[in-house]
This record gives C-alpha cells, structure tokens and sequence, in this order.
C-alpha cells in the first residue's frame, strides 16, 4: 500500500474572534482518490481547500502533502510546493487578463524557470488538450466562461501536479460547459490518475466522484462513497 | 527553480504597455531632473571653457593697469577716465620682480577710410610688446618693432575683422595705405582671428599702432608720455600673487599720492574677473541643481506612488502568480523593474531634452556646451538609483502579500 498524498489531522482555524470556521477536521486522501466536497455555503469548503493548497495555514492541527510537514513553511517552500505539487482550477477562472491563453498556460513553466522552448510547446500540447488548439493567441475576455475555465485547467497542469484542487469549477458555467468541465476532469483522474478534490454544491456533479465528503458548521459530517445518504448527511 | 531574470524582465514590459499615459506623466519629474542636471552640468562646463579660452586670448598671468580712479571727493571718474599713468611708469614696472613684459597704450575709436570704405573702430597705439602679452601673430604681413616704435612710424596692424570691412576679399591688406583720422598708414599686418572676448566684445574689430605714431600724430596727448592702460605680464600665477600689491606700491610712490589719497589708477586681475563669471556661474548651476534634486525625489515620490496604485489595481493578479508558484523574488523583482523601467525611460528622455536645450542655449549664447560622458553616466545611475530606492517599498508590499488575501481581494 504507498504512502497517503494528503494527510490531515484534527486542523482548525478561524477567523478573529469569530465562531471557528473549521474544528478539528481530519481526512486522509490516497494517490489516485477521486473526491468531492459538499456542505452548505459558510461551512468552511474553502477554507479547508485554501489550507489544502498552501495558500492558508491552519491555526492547530497538522497537514503532510506528499510525504512533506506544511506546518513550517517558508513562503518560498510553499511557492515551490505549489508549483509543483498542486493545479489549481478556481471558480472565477483567475486567468490573468490582457494575456494570451498561451501565456496563461505557459506562467508556472516560467516561475519555475523552464526555457521557452520547453515551455511553448507545453503550453500548445496543453491547449490541444482541452480543445482550445484555435484559441492559441486570445485573451481571456475574448473567451466564453467554459473556454477560460479550461484554460484554467491547461495552466493547473502544466507542472503535472500530483494533485488538482478545484473549488466550484462549474460554479459559473452554463450546464453545456459544465459537462464538458467535468468530462476533462473525470478523464484527468481516469486516464492520468491525478488526485482530484472537487468543491461543489450539484448532486450530479458529485455524483461523478469516487468518495464524498461533507462539510456542516466546520466540522466533516460524512466521509464516504457517494451514496444518496451521504449527500443528504 | 526559479524564474529567470529575463522572463521576469519580459512580465514587467509587458504589465508596463498597458499604462501609456499614466506612464509617461509618472515620468515626468525625473524628466524634468535630469534635464536640469544634464543642462545644468552642459552649460556650466560651456561658460568654464569660454570664460578660460577669453582669458587666455587676453594674454595670460595679465594685470591690466587702469588710469584714472577716482577723485578727491570719492566720485569715481570710471576707469580709463583721466590720464594718469605714463610710458616711465610702465618703464618702472617692468623692473618689477617676476614682471616679463609690459606695455603701455592708449586707444580711442577712430574713422578709418580704405578708398570708397569706411570703418570706425578702435584704434590703439601700444609698444610691441603687446603683441607678445596677447600672444598674438599675424596671418598675413609682418608685425610692426621697437624700430617702429622709436620712429614713429605710420604703420599699422589691422584686425581681421576690420580687414574684412575695408577690403575685398580677395585684396591683400598688407602693403596698402588706408587713412586713420585722415591721416595715411600703411597696413604691415593683419592680426590672427581671436573671436570673443570675455565680455561679448570681438576682439578683431581694432587696428594696432606705434604707441609714439598714436600719440603724436592721432590722439595727442595732455602730457608728455600719457597713457590710459599699462598691460603687465607676470611669469606664471605664481609670480602674480602679491604683484598686484607691489604695482600699487610703485604707482603711488610715483605718483606722489599721500597717505589719505585714493589710487589715481586701478589694477584688474582678468584671472579675478573670471573666476567672478565662474562663481557666478555656480550659483545659477547651484540653483538649477536644487531645482533638479527637488524635481527628482518629487519624481520619485511620482513613481512610488503610482507604484503603490499599481500593487492595489494587480493584487488579484499576484494572488494568482502566487498561487502557481511565484516566489517572493520574482514579483519583488517584477515590480522594482517596472519602477526602474519608468526612471529610467524619464532619465533617457531627460537626458536627451537636457541635451537638446543645452545645445539650444550653447548655440544662442554662443557657449561650447557639451554634454559629457559623466552627466550621461550621472543621469542613469541617478535614475536607476531613484527607481530602485522608490520603487522598493511597493514591489516589497506586493511580494510580501499573502497569496489567500491577494486571491479574495474584490
Ligand atoms: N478572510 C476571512 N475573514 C473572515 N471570515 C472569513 C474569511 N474567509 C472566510 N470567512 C468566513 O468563514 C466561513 C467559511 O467560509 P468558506 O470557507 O468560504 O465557506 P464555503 O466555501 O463553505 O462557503 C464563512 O462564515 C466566512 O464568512
Ligand atoms: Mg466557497
């Protein structure tokens, strides 16, 4: 049996003096899992994503990724693990605006410091990928919502993280789009066996994950196949 | 792993062409600083070399010795005003320690008339010596000598400039006759061209004479040996510290001026006067220099400040570059190019309107402005150095966002 990718351990956090957004919240996902997160708005999904992807540190409690302790992370470690360890697909894109989708694609092979020939045809490769072969040279407004959105998923796999952390990709899309999202998404899992954590409010989306977790009040309420009980916890 | 200088270069220039405008205004004090600086150090560098080479031209380590000062009752009758000082008083100074030539002279504007052409000029009578005080040779003819001198002889050396009012340009001057008050001379030299002289006079606009030719027969005299101006050269500026005091002590002792009387004669220092134009120079350089240090960290504060815009208008966008891997170096470095991209581009454009204007204003004042290779060198390291210093508290705001803050903002 290989080691855990993501390991965390009775985590809390919040927010000044306000009720805690997470209490001691603790999952542990093997490599491969592919996994849904649910729960009502407020119940802490992002933040719990956010800590996730080492853009926010949990107030107690204890978080491995990939064989790594992220509780004393440099700034620049965690810049690294990121670029390396992580694709993240948000729900309002994020895509830097006045840029080429190519080089939208290309930003973390640049951080990491790749050559534009490696990077260039990267990116193209990427593009063809999600079906955006035509769209090479347009800007982000030049795009439809679905089209950003993968784009967005071209950039968070230029590294070929380990992990894709997705918090509502489909939040913002139409149900065309959506599907077409989600049919990337499921094939990225399938065919490349990419750890895949997947926020959403829709039944039918969760429904196509292999293991579903419910967030309430900042708490995990259910962990478990995805099961009409589970998502009614 | 980390991003490369080159691409980091390439994210700034491209954030950078979306701000056209903006960018330029921002610029604009730096552009108005440097200018100063580049126009300030052209001009003050131009009035040094003008100021130097007319003094040169004047004759150098030279005390210029003014008859007529003042009267009893402190009126001054202005320098050169009554005849005081005579040929023995020259005689006695050049005695003087450390003195290696003088000459006495006398000048007065006069009507010279070359057949149909009329001139009216400056004409001086002086001893030969001057020739060798003003360091000054003919480009055509000869000189006139002391055997001229002795004889009173009507000859007479024209500058260029009245050589070119009296003659055609393809006559010879030398060897003619023209008439100085209606009396006839005969032209033996025409003096090489000078230009300028540190007051704006054109040094070539005069014809020299036989002192005894100038006194006899052209502008008299109220009594015998008179003159107005006794040039004294002294070896070296060596010899000329305390000589002036010593010309003083001579004059009066000759001139039989008690204790409580004033000098009948003053004594110039050229060197003196220069360094009076170059100090003078200084104050405005000194003013136009406050000018550019005030423009400069106002620019500065420019720069800073639209900086500081810009972290606010981007910082969704360095939570994404965050987010994907960014590190703190990059987007420090990103934003501290940019401000070092808007000094400066305002530094290059300043040097250039510095530049442009010093050439303007050398060919109105007619000043050998340069701009040289340190107010070139001076201009970058300054801009870069202003870019560098306002730009860095900024590019440290953003690189030291926190990625979560950035990626919520708005
Ligand atoms: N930066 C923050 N400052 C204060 N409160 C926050 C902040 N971020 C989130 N919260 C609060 O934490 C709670 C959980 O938010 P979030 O994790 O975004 O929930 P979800 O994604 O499940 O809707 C909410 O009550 C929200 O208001
Ligand atoms: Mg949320």
């Amino acid at each position: 049996m290989s080691q855990p990718i993501i390991q965390v351990s009775r985590v809390d956090k919040s927010y000044g003096t306000m009720a805690p957004v997470l209490r001691q919240v603790s999952m542990t996902v093997m490599p491969g899992e592919f996994l849904a997160i649910m729960g009502p708005s407020g119940s802490g999904k992002s933040t719990f994503m956010n800590i996730l992807g080492c853009l926010d540190r949990a107030d107690r409690g204890e978080y491995v990724l990939g064989g790594e302790d992220t509780t004393d992370l440099t700034p620049d470690r965690a810049a690294d693990l990121r670029n390396r360890m992580l694709g993240f697909v948000f729900q309002g894109f994020n895509l830097l605006q006045r840029r080429s989708a190519l080089d939208n694609v290309a930003l973390p092979m640049i951080c990491a410091g790749l050559p534009r020939s490696q990077w260039d045809p990267r990116a193209r490769e990427l593009l063809d990928k999600v079906g955006l072969s035509a769209k090479y040279h347009s800007r982000p407004n030049q795009l439809s919502g679905g089209q950003q959105q993968r784009v967005a998923i071209a950039r968070a796999l230029a590294m070929e993280p380990p992990v894709i952390l997705a918090d509502e990709p489909t939040g913002n899309l139409d149900s065309v789009s959506s599907s077409e999202i989600m049919r990337i998404i499921r094939s990225l899992n399938a065919d490349q066996g990419i750890t895949t954590i997947l926020v959403t409010h829709e039944p039918d989306i969760a429904a196509q994950a292999k293991r579903l977790v419910k967030f309430k009040d900042g708490r995990i309420v259910y962990d478990g196949p995805v099961t009409e009980a589970g998502m009614s916890a | 792993m980390s991003m490369k200088n080159s691409a980091i270069l390439g994210e700034a220039l491209i954030s950078m062409r979306s701000t056209g405008l903006r960018t330029f205004l921002t610029m604009l004090g730096i552009i108005i600083g440097v200018g100063s600086v580049v126009l300030m150090l052209a001009i003050g560098r131009g009035v040094e070399i003008s100021v130097r080479d007319s003094i040169a031209s004047q004759g150098a380590n030279l005390f210029i010795i003014l008859s007529g000062s003042t009267t009893a009752s402190g009126i001054r009758t202005g320098s050169g005003g009554a005849a005081t000082l005579t040929v023995g008083d020259a005689q006695e100074l050049a005695g003087l320690p450390g003195v290696v030539a003088v000459s006495p002279n006398v000048a007065g504007i006069s009507q010279i008339v070359n057949e149909g052409q009329n001139w009216s000029t400056q004409v001086r009578g002086a001893t030969a010596d001057f020739f060798i005080i003003r360091d000054w040779t003919v480009s055509a003819g000869a000189l006139f000598d002391d055997g001229a001198e002795r004889a009173a002889a009507p000859v007479a050396v024209i500058g260029a400039t009245v050589a070119e009012n009296l003659f055609l340009s393809d006559e010879d001057p030398v060897g003619r006759t023209i008439r100085i008050k209606n009396i006839p001379f005969q032209v033996v030299g025409v003096l090489e061209k000078k230009g300028q002289s540190v007051d704006g006079q054109d040094q070539d606009d005069t014809i020299v004479v036989p002192l005894t030719t100038a006194q006899r027969r052209l502008f008299g005299s109220p009594f015998p040996g008179a003159v107005r101006v006794i040039f004294v050269q002294a070896a070296s500026e060596e010899a000329m510290k305390g000589l002036d005091e010593k010309i003083r002590e001579v004059l009066r002792l000759r001139h039989r001026l008690g204790e409580n009387q004033d000098d009948d004669f003053t004594v110039r220092d050229l060197t003196a006067i220069g360094q009076t134009i170059q100090e003078s120079t200084q104050a405005i350089a000194l003013l136009l220099g406050s000018i550019a240090a005030i423009s400069l960290v106002v620019g500065g504060i420019g720069i800073m400040n639209i900086m500081l815009v810009s972290v606010t208008e981007r910082t969704r966008e360095i939570g994404v570059r965050k987010a994907i891997g960014a590190r703190e170096r990059d987007i420090l470095l990103q934003f501290l190019i940019e401000s070092v991209i808007l000094s400066l581009g305002g530094g290059l454009i300043g040097l250039l309107l510095g530049g442009g204007l010093s050439m303007l204003i050398g060919s109105i004042f007619n000043l050998p402005t340069e701009v040289s290779l340190f107010s070139v060198t001076l201009s970058f390291v300054v801009a870069a150095g202003i870019g560098v210093f306002f730009g860095y508290y900024p590019a440290r705001q953003a690189a030291r966002l926190q990625p979560i803050e950035a990626l919520r903002y708005q």
